[in-house]
């Protein structure tokens, strides 16, 4: 794939974490010495100190990550009371004492710190020279939950939660195959965020794969706090406003996504996963399409088509009408808008713009603020920007309809992301129609286009299948085919087993 | 350098912008304008613009509008040499800026239209603003009378003669232009006139227009009225008659109306000694409205007897016309533009000089072939 962008050379290494190449001492006490110097006002971390048949032990853990009943009844209860006198060995302890699904050993101080920081425990035994590392993980995790910004009727209630292993095994549960596979990694020096890439391996192109896994291996930062900070060091066009890696919270998405072909990169304390590669009318499709009858689905793909045009172009249409082409207004039209224009003392352009970033400051406010309060302000806020502001005489009420149908439309988006694009990429065009006219919004829209149009997302052309066009994709971009009719999968992400379904799935009479 | 010239282009965007930018409040939409001939070379243009204020849009001051109080729309006059010579001394009594694209009707007054009015429809063409569409009038009286009538179903007069336009005959300056333009064929236009109301008080009677007849011109001449039969030729010669209705007589104080469905007009051209003969094949479909004699037209005799008596009718109104205005050498249906069209060598060679002379002799047949389809109700069938 020669289409990739090469990923710039690092001049310096980030190295913040401390490394030690000590193995494990032989006496119990200098470890304890060790760890406690390394552990040095982390009140969190417990050592637990006991003897096992005289046998000094340690038992070293981070309060709240482990389950602390399951350490006493199936760690410490045996090595108190069960064990016998005869041997006493790491080999001993792994297999016939510690009752837990996973556990191992190592004599590297290094991997025990780490272990630890994950939430696993660990068992140092004076003499042995090796610890014994078991995994008790457990402490508060949020239950899986409906995910709150993409809703649906009908579809799964299941949302991903900031449980990394929970999260896969939401995916694991939907594709039970082998063929999915899940490859991890950890990023961030300091937080070490676990990462898990998610591909079909029969689906999936190796060099997509690689890439992805190339990209973020590339990732050398203190901290990964959201996918957020995944999605800005891997996409093609960092300058480009828009989003080039689709991000869900439902399981049912990212599986869908899996069996395109696409790769999904879920990461430790997030709830969104990231999808890649993603076109353009990715983001105007929502899971729900899927599901609902295909009628629905394809007048709902078309309401968001020309919903978007409104979001991005309507302000801009009506200042570049009002101010420069008066005659393309129907005459009646025309009247009811200039009687209500009359007593307005702004251009069409300001009283669009004041509007327009009184109602954004209002999404805004209603976002951040706390629900209750939130509330009375947009309340209060409609109440003076839709009726206050027309009967003052500030701005005129065509303006305000346009105003709110343009809000309404940028909902429409199902993707938060691409909306956030549309929004903002709504002000230049003003700005342009305000200038010029309609040549400004031909002109803004067509540098927009030929921007999409430029664009790619891991190789895979951004406004594709519509340009380059390709008819046969389209059965999955303007309309959604029946599923008995949509046999193959898209040929932009897959490029071996095309064929997801038997041909002649429709149902029909029995053919005698 | 690539910073530079990015910075230069948006500057070339945001500097030379808006040099041509006019708000929707310093604008004066003329909807309707009236030409009348003042003196030798002097024309009065008056100019018909609504008052946005005064229309009670949401948030407009004053509110009103139709009924009561002021009018939603004033009216105004100037003279010139020409049309834009009174435009520009109209303009300067207007704080905004006389905009013409929303010019509905241009109605031109009757003395003017009776000396030609080709040189006044130049500005319409030459003028980027005005539409090609917009409707075109002759008014029996001045022009400014027709303007300053009050209607009272729509706001603005100008409105109201536009839709009227649109239930008779719409013909658009367009139209008028091209028939002036085209050999053998010469321009109808309706007439608007303002009469009373009759509401039976006579103190309370109101200005109201009205549109009942054409103005059948020569070029852009203005020859004579059509009376009411006439007026229904004319649409049956234009092809508009699709939704109008005719009334004839069927015996001794008895009518029937009926409502036109479909019609199509089709011409046939012969030869007879050199000299072309033209014959009108007319089809209208109808349906029975009002059977005042309670006609059973499911009986085939009654049926072909009303049929007949409806061709008759059609072809009575159509010839009348034809032959009033071929008397007077106006080609109205544009038998010469067909033959200038089908013949051409023959049409330059021929008949284009001396075309007004071979009018007056032209070999014209109407046949109608008219059909009831149905009738709306059968009415009461009293048993005798």
């Amino acid at each position: 794939m020669k289409t990739f962008i090469k990923p710039k050379k690092l001049i310096k290494k980030v190295e913040l974490q401390e490394k030690t190449e000590v193995e494990v001492y032989e006496h119990l006490k200098d470890n304890i010495t060790f760890l406690k110097e390394l552990f040095t006002d982390c009140s969190d971390v417990v050592f637990r100190e006991f003897n096992i048949n005289n046998k000094k032990a340690c038992l070293l853990f981070i309060d709240g990550l482990v389950d602390t009943k399951s350490i006493e009844f199936n760690a410490l209860y045996q090595l108190l009371e069960e064990i016998d006198e005869k041997q006493l060995s790491t080999d001993v302890l792994e297999k016939d004492v510690m009752s837990f699904s996973q556990v191992s050993d190592s004599d590297q101080i290094d991997t025990v710190v780490k272990k630890v920081l994950d939430g696993s425990t660990v068992l140092i035994v004076d003499s042995f020279e090796k610890a014994i590392i078991f995994d008790a993980k457990g402490g508060m995790r949020r239950a899986v939950a409906e995910p709150e910004t993409e809703t649906s009727i009908r579809g799964p209630r299941e949302g991903f939660i900031e449980s990394l292993r929970v999260n896969t095994s939401l995916v694991r549960r939907k594709i039970r195959s082998t063929t999915l596979k899940i490859i991890s990694r950890e990023v961030g020096t300091e937080t070490r965020t676990g990462l898990a890439i998610l591909y079909m391996e029969n689906l999936a192109s190796p060099e997509l794969v690689n890439e992805v896994i190339k990209r973020i291996d590339r990732i050398e930062i203190d901290s990964i706090l959201e996918s957020g900070y995944i999605e800005e060091l891997i996409e093609d066009s960092p300058w480009s406003m828009f989003p080039q890696i689709q991000n869900t919270e439902r399981p049912d998405s990212a599986a869908a996504n899996l069996l395109e072909g696409r790769v999904v990169i879920i990461i430790d304390g997030t709830p969104f996963a990231l999808i890649a590669p993603a076109t353009f009318w990715q983001f105007l499709q929502a899971s729900e399409d899927y599901y609902h009858r295909y009628h629905i689905s394809i007048f709902l793909r078309w309401l968001r088509i020309i919903f978007i045009f409104i979001a991005l172009e309507l302000p801009a249409f009506y200042v570049a009408i009002t101010t420069y082409h008066q005659e393309m207004i129907p005459t009646t039209l025309l009247y009811s808008i200039a009687s209500s224009r009359e007593a307005i003392p702004f251009p069409a352009f300001v009283e669009a713009m004041i509007m327009e970033i009184a109602f954004e400051a209002l999404r805004e406010a209603g976002i951040r603020l706390p629900k209750l309060v939130g509330q009375a302000v947009s309340i209060l806020g409609a109440l003076v920007i839709g009726q206050a502001a027309v009967e003052a005489g500030i701005v005129s009420a065509p303006m305000v309809i346009v105003v709110s149908l343009t809000g309404i439309a940028s909902f429409t988006v199902p993707r938060f992301n691409m909306a956030i694009s549309i929004r903002l990429l709504r002000f230049p065009l003003m700005m342009l129609a305000g200038a010029l006219g309609l040549y400004g919004i031909v002109l803004g829209s067509l540098i927009i286009l030929t921007h999409l149009c430029h664009l790619r997302s891991f190789g895979v052309p951004y406004f594709s299948p519509l340009g380059p066009l390709s008819f046969a994709e389209f059965k999955d971009v303007f309309i959604r085919t029946p599923w008995w009719s949509m046999d193959h999968r898209p040929k932009n992400f897959v490029k071996n087993n095309i064929r997801r379904e038997s041909p002649n799935l429709k149902p029909s009479p029995e053919q005698k | 350098m690539v910073r530079k010239s990015f910075v230069l282009m948006i500057c070339l965007i945001f500097l030379s912008g808006c040099w041509d930018r006019v708000e929707i409040n310093d604008l004066a939409f003329v909807t309707a304008s009236g030409v009348d001939k003042e003196d030798e070379n002097k024309f009065r243009v008056s100019c018909q613009i609504p008052l946005p204020g005064a229309m009670g849009g949401a948030g407009s001051s004053g509110g009103g509008g139709g009924t009561g109080g002021d009018k939603p729309y004033y009216i105004d006059s100037a003279v010139g040499r020409n049309i834009r010579e009174a435009n520009d001394s109209l303009q300067q009594r207007m704080s905004r800026r006389l905009y013409f694209a929303h010019r509905r009707v241009i109605v031109i007054g009757e003395d003017l239209a009776k000396t030609g009015f080709h040189k006044s429809l130049d500005v319409i063409l030459v003028q980027p603003q005005s539409r090609l569409s917009t409707f075109m009038l002759i008014s029996s009286g001045k022009a400014i009378d027709v303007l300053n009538s009050s209607p009272h179903l729509e706001q603005l007069p100008a409105e109201a003669i536009r839709e009227m336009t649109k239930n008779s005959l719409d013909i658009t300056v367009k139209e008028v232009i091209q028939d002036i333009d085209r050999p053998g064929k010469d321009p109808v236009v309706p007439i608007v006139d303002v009469v009373k109301t009759q509401n039976g008080k006579k103190e309370e009677q109101k200005d109201e227009v009205e549109l009942k007849s054409f103005a059948i011109l020569k070029n852009d001449q203005y020859k004579f009225e059509t009376n009411p039969e006439e007026t229904l030729g004319v649409i049956w010669l234009k092809e508009k008659m699709a939704g109008k209705s005719i009334t004839f007589t069927v015996s001794d104080k008895d009518e029937v109306n009926v409502e036109v469905a479909r019609e199509s007009l089709n011409v046939v051209h012969e030869m007879k000694n050199g000299v072309p003969t033209f014959t009108l094949y007319l089809k209208a479909a109808t349906i029975l409205n009002q059977n005042e004699k309670n006609l059973r037209v499911e009986k085939p005799e009654v049926y072909n007897d009303l049929k007949r008596k409806l061709d008759k009718t059609i072809e009575n109104q159509v010839t009348a016309v034809l032959e009033k205005s071929m008397a007077e050498g106006i080609d109205l249906y544009g038998f010469g533009w067909f033959l200038f069209r089908t013949q051409n060598k023959l049409w330059m060679k021929q008949w284009e000089d001396s075309w007004d002379e071979i009018l007056k002799d032209l070999e014209v047949t109407v046949k109608v072939d008219s059909d009831i389809r149905r009738m709306s109700n059968t009415g009461i069938q009293a048993e005798e």
